[in-house]
């Protein structure tokens, strides 16, 4: 189909109730209305937003720099409890960086047409909450000028990094992860980057578009390449989505602390971060698409299909709660059985029996369409969802530490304003990258929803015909 | 083992010429030295004498020449001030080595008493105290009060320079206005001279006092000690008709009735008694002994007894009368038959009487009852009634002329000063005791009163309450600064030699009295000298040769008495016994104890004392008021609740600490604490609850009528154990003797052996293969291992805020378990560090090989690749690693950091650390083993804390040795491994505590 023909009927299925795109689109429609957030100015909202996460990014900023010069000791954390929110808030954080590379790179190799509109949405909040992840295992360390020891490089002093231990295996695996998340969503934004370059007005516009760009002039050849390569790329990213998680879910199950030590944790732990990036891309996707004028191309039916895959990986990561009590209940072993005795009923008993609630009675709100289709339920349910998945990491790390084999080692933990100012402070620096992103870079990839679009429209016309 | 003289090199210094004449201040000093031939002589040559040649080998005599010079060389730099930078050597002594510490002998009097100490120096720096082998109260052993002597000799807050009214004076000018004051003093007889005293045994300050006594026969001359023990000497009086000192042997003994005596741990030959005590505690040696402990709190002896029997500290004489009765009536105890006709029995506690009766008489000679400083002087006449019908005074006690002056030296005296001194009558007070207006009873203003008085001198370690009100504050030396002598009870006499010179020009108390005795020309140092040479007769070299073997061995021989013995005056304790009125304790008691670490508050300014956490409670940094868990009930009062506690009109506020085996209807709290702590916080804070505002000089122990109110507010206190409870899981094992016998080839056979493992495990069969192993049939749970560790190993202190945290860096800790009901429990003590596990978790969760494992089986910690992931601590099983979340040593000042160990790395922050089986021991070990091609005495090589136990409870060594004692102990049938399910393998092996409970009182 040639650019700016005007396609009169509109595409959608009359036998689908939910359609992908909404009204009577044409490509030269498409494209002047997924440029038109970057091309229109900033407004009031996007400014208070833009100043709020400011000062949540301060606030980040202050916190990392009273850890760096106070120490570890700023936090609330002791000994038995070594690790609290520093790993609490990365594993939360990469958890959520999983929803972007499944729904751009699985659902490109299952040839899945829906995912054309929210992948660069999904695959930005990746990189962003990758970037707040990888913040912390470093700002975790009692020496963190000394990271690179982590890293496997031919050192002087002829010592490797332990490989024995998750993490180093950690590292390459979250370093890897932000490599090619970086590369999949760059590739993938070369040709809407070309579009909005051809359509600046402004010199400076022209110039910094153009030179991210790279040249593209949407040739055969190139296109030609690019599909090649993003299909490539889909293909590296796809092993990552399970083996990332899989590696930091290892830095708990290769201990022998109890309430750690499972062979349950790999699938357990990918499906939850599954399950927090849908519920993370829900809360932010919903929001957004009014004000931006996506609601075209990010309709309903998106909306339908995100909220079953929540409940879908929902009943997975309940099935590992299960599994975890279970297997606690069925070894016998009286550490394990203390240690998930005193997550269901210890100190921190309120917060597994509220995460309960939030992981695994609310995705069953979405048995039922109608509910899928309230946009303020599923709003306040991923949301819930969100917070409820902090709360799992929370009631893995923390009561397992603080309960663990000698009586006498058993120790209150409570965190101090920095943990939560690390906590907070990663939100608004998160908040901040996410809207300079809606500011800048076209947050739907034109190019794939007006592809998107031509099929839909020719499978009609075949229909009809 | 080498000779003493060789182990034990001398910092003996030459009189200095002219001594006698004017009065040289300092005795180490270049100006000293350099008027001596000897000196001039050894530094024409090249080399000192001996410099080229090992010394050993050399005859006695010649040695001690040579190391008496090179002390006196090594004085010239290693004495000097901190302050300035330390200079080489031009000529370097051969004895003094820069990187090799020297160890000697001295002694410290803890009670009163003598304790032998070995102290390291490392060029002229204290950095570790260890007990003297050969010293009788010591056996090499310390308490935890001896271990961190060294926080207060660096600590900068000590008093420097004489002060008059605030005005810095030199030394001078108060000798020369005090032996003015003496003149004129004289010539009335003394007349208004008080001296206030501590109990001390130095023979030579006894010269001075009787010097002073003669020169003044008007003058008061008192003891004073907030914790006396006039109990025990009027106790003795009462029964003997003289004061006397009891030591029992404990060893031997078979049956013990302890009546709230914490014997364990305090009394001036504690350390002694305890390895005796836990001699008699294992199962293999054959028959155990059986501890009876009565008494109202729940202290470390407590915590070793079979039968804990709790009740009022009141009600304690009344239940050793009850004994009396019972023995007296059912078994017919010759000597007794005049008790038969009183009514003495106690029907409440009719089965315990019974019980302890009857095992004290089947015992017959090797029972023995003991009775607790506290308890009234009844208790004691009772005690040694009770010891001489049974036979045991003749089989396990010797007794003692007292070696202190056995006067009274209670709160009363205070009062009597007070009194004299409102009343104008107290010209001159010279005050060397610690503290007396802080420690006062109520009622005695004594603050106001010596503002009253125009020349109040006091030798104080610290400013404090009553330095305020002196008109003269004299710096105290610190015992590692002081010439000085003492005896221990037994009567062998230590001379007291200084390690440094006094950091802070302070004196000892030699020097104060001196003016007073007309010897103010004399230093400590001579006036010593000078008191033994009288003793032994010999002059000149003769007795230098003497006196430099006397501080070589830490001991004076022959100088041990072989006690005194004395019979009971039978009608005497009897009428007092008639005497007794029965009144029954009405409602809450107040119990006050000696302060476990502060002591009578002396301690209080220790900051290792301070974060070492109590045995019982696990405090540290306060006190609290302790109670029974029944008592916390009745009166609905929670852990850390505040309470005011009114007694006879006045009152404190404190936390609640709720104790287990605590007496129901007793609040206890330990004296010593209340008062302002600088240390490093912005602001001072107060710590814990001064007692001694509930202390009166007739109730200076315990009394009835004290009232609880429970505030609104929450206390604070900071303990690092608040589980007590071992949840049913085998961590530190207790049983009884019949269940052990029962078991006893399979005894533990589910927590010890091969565990089955994935791989082939590394064979460990190279060399040296160390190991430790803790009975915990001997441990006490005194918790010397813990700061001796600290000592060792440089481990910073954390502070109160960050022990709340749980952030406490202990390598060592003790835990302290409780088994059975919370009324009636069964306390246990486990010392717990590195286990050095041969399959260690830590290990291999470490991302930076920080953590590995040497072929010997230590499990090695590399600081400097440390990055801090704190992962390994997460995956220790035992959590004994420990990690610097901030940096604990901010403001080292340079006095301080002269007492480091330079073998041990001082950790950074953002490091993790934990217990090395102190491998700077083991390497410094194997460097002189090679040096002299020759394997390394693994039994000579001993870590820290196993060094320290008073009661032998840790050894380490290496397995390699069959017949080591570590090895012995690996074999034991009692031995086993702390989660041994876990297949950590570790190297640290414990032996089950085995309790001999009285089958009668056996619960259920």
């Amino acid at each position: 189909m040639a650019e700016g023909r005007v396609s009169e009927t509109p595409t959608r299925d009359a036998l689908s109730p939910l359609p992908l795109i909404e009204g009577a689109q044409s490509a030269e429609s498409l494209t002047g209305s997924l440029l038109a957030p970057i091309e229109r100015k900033a407004g009031r909202v996007w400014w208070a937003l833009f100043f709020l996460t400011l000062g949540g990014t301060g606030l980040f900023g202050l916190a990392i720099a009273v850890t760096l010069v106070r120490g570890i000791g700023a936090w609330g954390n002791n000994i038995p409890v070594g690790w609290a929110f520093g790993i609490i808030d990365f594993v939360w954080w990469i958890g959520f960086g999983h929803a972007g590379t499944l729904i751009s790179a699985i659902l490109v190799l299952f040839q899945q047409k829906w995912r054309a509109s929210v992948n660069r949405f999904a695959e930005a909040m990746t990189l962003f909450a990758v970037m707040q992840a990888g913040l912390f295992p470093l700002l975790h360390l009692g020496r963190p000028w000394l990271f690179y020891w982590l890293v496997p490089y031919p050192s002087t002093m002829d010592i490797w990094p332990q490989f024995k231990s998750a993490l180093p295996w950690d590292m390459v695996a979250i370093t890897t992860y932000f490599l090619v998340s970086l590369l999949f969503w760059y590739l993938g934004l070369l040709p809407d980057l070309a579009s909005a370059r051809d359509r600046a007005k402004t010199p400076r516009r022209q110039f910094w578009y153009g030179l991210f760009s790279l040249g593209w002039t949407g040739s055969a050849r190139h296109w030609h390449h690019w599909r090649t390569a993003y299909l490539l790329l889909a293909g590296l990213a796809t092993p990552l989505v399970l083996s990332v998680h899989t590696i930091v879910s290892f830095d708990f199950a290769i201990a022998q602390v109890p309430g750690w030590h499972s062979t349950i944790f790999p699938p357990y732990f990918v499906a939850g971060a599954i399950f927090s990036g849908l519920a993370l891309v829900l809360t932010l996707l919903l929001p957004v698409r009014g004000p931006l004028g996506l609601h075209h191309v990010i309709t309903n039916k998106h909306v339908d299909i995100l909220t079953k895959l929540l409940l879908a990986t929902g009943l997975m990561v309940s099935y590992g709660y299960l599994q975890e009590h279970f297997f606690a209940w069925y070894s016998g072993d009286e550490y394990e059985l203390a240690a998930y005795a005193f997550k269901r009923t210890g100190t921190w008993g309120w917060l597994f029996w509220i995460q309960m609630c939030t992981n695994v009675l609310v995705p069953q709100l979405f048995w039922f369409p109608k509910l899928r289709g309230n946009g303020v339920v599923v709003w306040f349910a991923a949301l819930a969802v969100d917070m409820g998945m902090w709360l799992e990491r929370f009631t893995i790390i923390v009561p397992s530490l603080a309960h663990d084999f000698l009586p006498k080692s058993w120790e209150h933990y409570s965190p101090t304003w920095v943990d939560f100012g690390l906590l907070f402070g990663s939100m608004g620096f998160f908040g901040l990258l996410f809207l300079l992103f809606l500011k800048f870079i076209p947050p739907v990839p034109i190019s794939e929803v007006k592809e998107l679009h031509h099929e839909l429209d020719h499978a009609l016309r075949e229909k009809e015909a | 083992m080498p000779p003493l003289t060789d182990r034990y090199p001398l910092p003996v210094l030459q009189d200095p010429p002219g001594a006698g004449g004017e009065r040289p201040r300092t005795w180490r000093s270049l100006e000293e030295l350099q008027g001596s031939p000897e000196l001039a002589r050894a530094a024409e040559r090249e080399f000192p004498p001996g410099a080229a040649e090992p010394p050993r080998g050399l005859d006695r005599r010649r040695f001690l020449q040579l190391a008496g010079t090179t002390a006196a060389l090594a004085g010239l730099a290693a004495c000097r001030k901190p302050a300035e930078k330390v200079m080489p050597y031009t000529v370097q002594p051969p004895d003094v080595k820069p990187g090799i510490p020297n160890a000697y002998a001295t002694a410290w009097e803890p009670e009163g008493y003598a304790a032998g100490l070995v102290v390291t120096s490392w060029e002229g720096r204290p950095t570790k105290v260890e007990g003297n082998p050969d010293h009788p109260a010591s056996l090499g052993a310390t308490n935890h009060v001896a271990q961190a002597l060294l926080v207060d000799l660096y600590d900068t807050t000590r008093v420097r320079g004489v002060k008059q009214r605030g005005t810095p004076r030199a030394f001078k000018g108060y000798l020369q206005e005090q032996t003015e004051r003496a003149s004129r003093l004289e010539a009335n007889g003394g007349e208004g001279l008080w001296l206030l005293l501590e109990p001390s045994a130095s023979p030579t300050r006894r010269e001075l006092v009787e010097r002073i006594r003669q020169r003044f026969p008007r003058a008061r001359v008192e003891t004073y000690h907030a914790l006396s023990r006039d109990n025990v000497y009027e106790g003795a009086r009462l029964a003997f008709g003289r004061p006397l000192e009891t030591r029992v042997r404990y060893d031997e003994a078979r049956a013990v009735l302890a009546l709230d005596a914490d014997f364990l741990t305090q009394g001036p030959d504690a350390l002694r008694e305890a390895r005796e005590f836990s001699r008699a505690r294992l199962p293999e040696r054959g028959a155990m002994s059986r501890l009876y402990v009565v008494e109202a709190h729940h202290g470390v002896t407590g915590m070793n007894a079979d039968h804990h029997l709790r009740m009022k500290p009141s009600e304690v004489e009344r239940f050793v009368l009850a004994v009396l009765g019972e023995l007296a009536k059912t078994h017919g105890l010759g000597g007794l038959e005049r008790y038969r006709e009183l009514e003495l029995a106690w029907p409440e506690k009719a089965r315990e009487v019974r019980a302890v009766a009857g095992d004290l008489a089947r015992n017959g000679e090797r029972a023995v009852v003991v009775a607790g400083e506290r308890q009234p002087p009844r208790v004691h006449a009772v005690a040694h009634l009770l010891n001489a019908v049974l036979g045991s005074q003749n089989r396990l006690i010797t007794l003692y002329e007292p070696g202190v002056e056995a006067v009274r030296s209670g709160p009363e005296v205070l009062r009597e000063l007070s009194e004299a001194a409102s009343a104008g009558r107290v010209d001159t007070l010279v005050m060397t005791a610690f503290n007396p207006v802080y420690t006062a009873p109520v009622g005695v203003t004594l603050g106001a009163a010596l503002s009253a008085v125009p020349n109040a001198v006091y030798l104080a370690f610290r400013e404090d309450e009553t330095s305020k009100h002196s008109t003269w504050v004299l710096p105290a030396a610190h015992v590692m600064e002081s010439w000085g002598d003492t005896r221990a009870v037994d009567g062998t006499a230590s001379i007291l030699q200084p390690l440094i010179e006094p950091l802070f020009q302070g004196l000892t108390e030699l020097d104060v009295l001196s003016p007073f005795a007309g010897v103010a020309a004399q230093t400590p140092y001579q006036l010593v000298k000078s008191h033994w040479q009288r003793q032994t007769g010999a002059s000149g070299a003769a007795f230098d040769d003497t006196w430099d073997q006397w501080l070589a061995v830490g001991t004076i021989p022959g100088t041990q008495t072989q006690g005194t013995r004395a019979t009971v005056d039978a009608s005497a304790v009897e009428s007092s016994v008639r005497n007794f009125a029965r009144e029954p304790s009405q409602g809450l008691e107040l119990n006050l104890l000696p302060g476990y670490k502060m002591r009578d508050g002396r301690y209080f300014h220790n900051a290792w004392l301070q974060e070492m956490p109590d045995p019982l409670t696990m405090l540290s940094w306060s006190n609290a008021a302790l109670l029974s868990p029944a008592t916390a009930e009745r009166l609905s009062l929670k852990p850390r609740d505040k309470v005011k506690l009114t007694f006879r009109g006045r009152w404190v506020e404190a936390p609640v600490y709720v104790l287990p085996g605590h007496a129901d209807d007793t609040v206890s709290l330990e004296l010593g604490w209340g008062r302002e702590w600088s240390g490093d916080a912005d602001a001072p804070e107060v710590l814990g609850v001064n007692a001694y505002l509930l202390r009166h000089a007739d109730a200076p122990w315990f009394a009835d009528g004290l009232q609880v109110e429970k505030l609104d507010e929450r206390g604070r206190y900071a303990t690092s154990q608040d589980h007590w409870a071992m949840e049913g899981r085998e961590v530190a094992i207790q049983d009884t003797l019949g269940a052990f016998e029962k078991k006893r080839p399979e005894y533990l056979k589910h927590l010890k052996g091969p565990v089955e493992e994935l791989y082939e495990p590394f064979k460990y069969e190279e060399g040296y293969q160390w190991a430790m192993a803790v009975d915990l049939s001997r441990c006490i749970g005194c918790g010397a291992c813990v700061v001796a560790c600290q000592a060792e190993n440089n481990i910073p202190v954390v502070g109160r805020e960050q022990v709340e945290r749980g952030r406490e860096m202990y390598w060592l800790r003790v835990d302290r378990y409780f088994e059975g009901s919370p009324d009636e429990p069964r306390a246990i003590p486990q010392p717990m560090m590195c286990q050095h596990c041969e399959k260690a978790p830590c290990e291999y969760v470490c991302p930076v090989n920080a953590t590995v494992h040497s072929d010997e089986g230590l499990n090695e910690m590399v600081y400097n690749r440390c990055i801090g992931t704190r992962y390994c601590s997460n995956n220790c099983p035992y959590k004994v690693r420990r990690f610097n979340y901030l940096d604990y040593r901010p403001k080292v000042t340079e006095v301080e950091k002269l007492g480091f160990n330079p073998d041990v790395t001082v950790r950074m922050r953002g490091v993790m650390e934990k217990c090395t089986y102190c491998v700077q021991r083991i390497e410094r070990a194997r460097i002189e083993s090679r040096k002299e091609r020759r394997p390394i005495d693994t039994e000579a090589l001993q870590s820290a804390c196993e060094q320290v136990c008073p009661t032998e409870a840790i050894v380490f060594g290496s397995l390699h040795e069959k017949d080591s004692e570590v090895a012995r102990r690996h074999a034991d049938p009692r031995h086993y491994a702390v989660l041994h399910e876990l297949g950590t393998k570790p190297r640290t092996a414990y032996l089950a505590r085995i309790k001999n409970p009285n089958p009668e009182l056996e619960h259920g």
